[in-house]
């Protein structure tokens, strides 16, 4: 009796030392700062941050419906649409193409993987070399060109969509190879050609994973802030200040503010996204697999 | 016509030689069983006739025709997969229309095989719905599924292209015992009304013996030897095929060929009993046990119902009884060989210790060369 | 595609055309980054800007090393890493084991709060982090740097379910050789979920490594900027200047690069861990 009450004890007291550390570090650097930007967003500060005064809601109806956030959103937006479709596609490519059995097929993966070890400051630093409008080899290349505002994400988005490449290619090319071999013979016996095996079973039989990394690619897209950081610092005109680029900037105790509105917007649109994902999986999860 | 012939057909990975030069007829209409342990190959020959394997040296034919270079989707054969092979997306219906969707089917009575229309699939699918019990759960997909139920789906999907062979790679190994005597008849059954060839693979013994016309017994690749169950069963052509097909399997021990007093005797230990003449009734054929050399070393065969404990020559000693039920097995030791003896399970078993005298049925008996393994006898 | 199919030998060639073409297409950027990291920038752009190294500067490298101080900065990256590794490591290890082997009230409300915190990246929390840094007096530091990643529910996340994974029967085997926790996890858990933390350690290397948006807020002398900041700052430089930016570059990328080719199968497991079943 005592015995088995007194594991019961050591085992909270074991498990509130483990678990202090952590817990310490994701209060004050994860709720804390949760509660810290609604109080921000509900407070206007001076240029010193040394006076603020309570300005409620209203700022975040004013921060939220006007443009500096909603062109953000917009921009933020762009850069999903540029780097996520077009990053599944050619990861799909590369890792159907690697995954056959020819001699050296590995040395071909290891390239397309590689992109994986740049990191966003190395992959913008090539992409300047590629279409800096001073010098990028690229430069005269209108459709993405920096110089121009309304062109300008289309190159930054372009790092990302090359970046990306190496994850997207590891983890469809694990998908793939987790379709058990059975029933692709028996596609084969059933007489689907190569095609049309793609599109009726791979595919299908895929999609949970390309849904996962479609969720981590748009996660991944909205947080883009070094590429602008490198490559255009939020110019031309704008043109490429995206939300956490806009949040960066908004440091200053002036701004501390309205930077917060924005980050609660972020994360919310995090949220959302995050549970769609979790949504459309789990019914996914019915459809037999 | 739906035979399937191997001549010489040998497969190599690399280095590794995974069949060695095959020569099988399959004749039509026959349930052929591959039988042998794991990695002997009968998977890779099975694979090999559904044109998923290429063949390394040999010619393969279907229906008189060579296939070697011909696609899987041409040979018209059929395959139920090990694990089933469901496509876990689709409903039962599409998993059993899929092998209609993308091939040329032979249809009755035209001599081009050609693709068929939406009702001709609709058809064929009640159909093959209908002789497995299938029609009520056509809506439903493979994971709302028992491992039973998913068996008949795949067996349905190979039976409605109606090919001239189905090919089944161990259908059974995932049911329960239960299950697994159930579906052995119904597989009979199935086989006895589609009246095509089977061609089945498997290592476990008491499928084959249950469900075969022909086995075929192959190891490390090579044909040990093939023909009907109770053929292999009561003449087994070398130690393998003797060890592998029976349960409990036939007792081996080795032994000295004698001639005593004009007649073939066995001398087993320091007990010497007779052997067939001319390897006994008209079942058995072979070399008369008169033409093998006095003094040969022999591994003698003896089926456990083949001895019996009672005033015969033999010595030895009982190490235990085990009870079945409706039998009982004597576990005995023959100069530190062991054997096993059926009994009926009525009336005294010998006890454990107890020395008895063993006797064999001289027809009974099969000899082997220790060396090859071949049967003598 | 393992099927041995009936391949035709001009198939194998289409698709080792196919994969080259795509191979060079991936690696074209780098390529171009290193043609011009040794290429006199000047001359490179009046040339007409060809595909190939023009006027090379040998030297390149070492002055980028010299010049951009990527010897010290790489130390501050690599400290930086070290710490950040270390920490999440330990802190991963322990809460995976209490909320795998420990039996406590509301654990499981604690764990979801746990994995609450991934939806709160370091982009969203930003500006209260970096008044909180400054508040206790650690911009330009180790300790600013590393705080807000010195924990992580990804690594519990994942080492919890490598621990999940540890058959029953060890566990009461352990018990009955009266093992306890410490001891258990210290000699069994870890051991048994070697590979899982091998990649989990992998992946988080690779994160922290290739941080930017943290330490570029916190970090304003040069002293303190790691390698991933000193790229930005290199690659600003005057247009005549920056193939030292460029060589910098392809410094700053050699050690992940070197990390891909020799673990290689950690790193693809750890960031293959939530994308794909069994």
């Amino acid at each position: 009796m005592k015995g088995r009450a007194g594991r019961r004890v050591k085992d909270i007291v074991l498990a509130i030392a483990i678990l202090l550390p952590s817990a310490i570090i994701f209060g004050t650097f994860f709720f804390y700062p949760l509660y810290r930007l609604v109080y921000l967003g509900l407070h206007q500060q001076n240029r010193f941050g040394t006076a603020e005064r309570y300005v409620g809601f209203s700022q975040f109806k004013d921060v939220l419906t006007g443009s500096n956030f909603t062109d953000g959103l917009v921009i933020s937006g762009k850069y999903v649409l540029f780097t996520v479709p077009l990053g599944l596609v050619l990861g799909i490519l590369l890792a159907v193409a690697a995954n056959r059995q020819l001699r050296g097929i590995k040395a071909f993966q290891t390239i397309f993987a590689s992109t994986v070890a740049s990191s966003v400051a190395v992959a913008s630093v090539v992409f300047f070399v590629l279409i800096n409008p001073q010098v990028g080899y690229f430069k005269d290349v209108s459709w993405l060109s920096l110089s121009n505002p309304d062109t300008a994400l289309r190159g930054v988005a372009l790092s990302s969509v090359w970046q990306n490449l190496g994850l997207t290619f590891i983890i469809v090319l694990a998908g793939l190879q987790a379709v058990p071999e059975e029933i692709n013979e028996a596609a084969t016996l059933d007489g689907y050609g190569a095609l049309r095996r793609f599109f009726r079973i791979t595919v299908p039989l895929i999609s949970p994973t390309l849904m996962f990394l479609g969720v981590v690619l748009v996660i991944f897209a909205f947080q883009a802030f070094a590429q602008v950081d490198i490559l255009t610092g939020g110019g031309p005109a704008g043109s490429t200040e995206t939300l956490v680029f806009k949040i960066f900037n908004s440091q200053q105790p002036l701004n501390q503010g309205t930077g917060s509105v924005m980050a609660i917007g972020l994360f919310g649109i995090t949220l959302v996204v995050s549970l769609a994902q979790f949504l459309i999986l789990e019914r996914r999860v019915h459809y037999g697999n | 016509m739906s035979e399937v012939n191997f001549e010489g057909v040998t497969k190599r990975f690399g280095e590794v030689t995974a069949v060695d030069h095959l020569t099988l007829d399959i004749k039509d209409e026959e349930f052929m069983v591959l039988l042998g342990p794991s990695g002997c190959g009968k998977t890779t020959a099975l694979r090999m006739v559904a044109g998923l394997e290429v063949i390394t040296e040999g010619t393969l034919s279907i229906g008189g025709r060579v296939v070697n270079d011909v696609e899987a989707k041409d040979r018209d054969v059929s395959m139920v997969f090990q694990s089933y092979a469901l496509y876990p997306h689709m409903t039962v219906a599409k998993n059993i229309e899929s092998p209609l969707v993308a091939r040329k089917i032979h249809v009755e009575g035209e001599a081009e095989p050609r693709k068929l229309t939406s009702s001709e699939r609709q058809q064929r699918i009640a159909e093959a719905a209908r002789t497995l019990g299938l029609t009520d759960l056509l809506g439903r997909k493979p994971a709302a599924l028992s491992g039973g139920q998913r068996q008949r789906v795949a067996l349905a999907r190979a039976i409605v292209s109606r090919p001239s062979a189905f090919l089944m790679d161990e259908p059974l190994s995932n049911l329960d015992a239960k299950l697994r005597a159930q579906t052995r008849l119904e597989l009979v059954e199935l086989h006895r009304r589609l009246a095509t060839t089977f061609i089945y693979v498997t290592h476990d013994q008491v499928e084959a013996m249950t469900m075969a016309t022909r086995i075929a017994i192959i190891t490390d690749g090579r044909l040990q030897q093939v023909g009907a169950p109770q053929a292999v069963y009561e003449r087994p052509q070398n130690l393998f095929v003797a060890r592998f097909i029976g349960s409990p399997p036939m007792n081996t021990v080795p032994g000295t060929f004698v001639v005593d007093a004009g007649e073939p005797h066995v001398q087993l230990g320091s007990g010497r009993f007779r052997v067939a003449d001319l390897a006994g009734t008209e079942r058995l054929t072979g070399t008369a046990s008169a033409a093998i050399a006095d003094g040969t070393k022999v591994v003698v065969g003896v089926r456990p119902e083949h001895l019996v404990i009672g005033d015969g020559p033999i010595k030895a000693q009982v190490i235990t009884v085990e009870w079945l039920g409706h039998e009982r097995h004597v576990i005995c030791d023959i100069d530190g060989e062991k054997v096993v003896i059926r009994q009926p399970s009525e009336g005294q078993p010998p006890a454990d210790g107890e020395l008895v005298r063993l006797s064999a049925i001289p027809d009974e008996v099969h000899l082997f060369d220790p060396t090859t393994t071949d049967r003598l006898n | 595609m393992g099927t041995d199919t009936l391949q035709a030998p001009w198939k194998k060639v289409v698709w080792y055309v196919i994969l080259t073409t795509l191979s060079i297409v991936v690696i074209f950027p780098v390529y171009m980054t290193l043609v011009r990291a040794l290429s006199t920038p000047a001359v490179y752009v009046r040339e007409g800007q060809p595909l190939y190294p023009v006027d090379i500067q040998w030297g390149i490298f070492r002055r980028a090393w010299v010049e951009g101080a990527l010897g010290d900065k790489m130390i501050v990256s690599a400290v930086v890493t070290v710490l950040i590794v270390g920490c999440q490591l330990l802190t991963s290890v322990l809460a995976a084991y209490a909320f795998t082997f420990l039996v406590f009230p509301l654990r499981r409300v604690f764990f979801l709060v746990f994995m609450a915190t991934l939806m709160l990246p370091i982009e969203v929390t930003l500006i209260p982090n970096v008044d909180t840094i400054r508040n206790f007096g650690w911009l330009n530091s180790y300790p600013g740097l590393v705080a807000p990643f010195l924990a992580t529910a990804f690594g519990t996340f994942l080492i919890r379910q490598g621990f999940m994974g540890i058959p029953r029967d060890l566990r009461d085997a352990a018990e009955l050789d009266g093992f306890g926790h410490m001891a258990f996890l210290r000699r069994v858990a870890i051991p048994v979920t070697r590979p899982v933390i091998a990649s989990f350690a992998v992946i988080a290397f690779l994160a922290a490594w290739n941080q930017y948006t943290w330490p570029r807020a916190v970090v304003t002398e040069g002293r303190w900027e790691t390698i991933q900041i000193g790229l930005k700052s290199l690659a600003a430089s005057k247009v005549e200047e920056n193939n030292i930016g460029f060589a910098a570059a392809i410094i700053a990328a050699i050690p992940v690069l070197l990390l891909l080719i020799f673990l290689q199968r950690q790193l693809i497991r750890g960031l293959t861990a939530g994308a794909v079943k069994g």
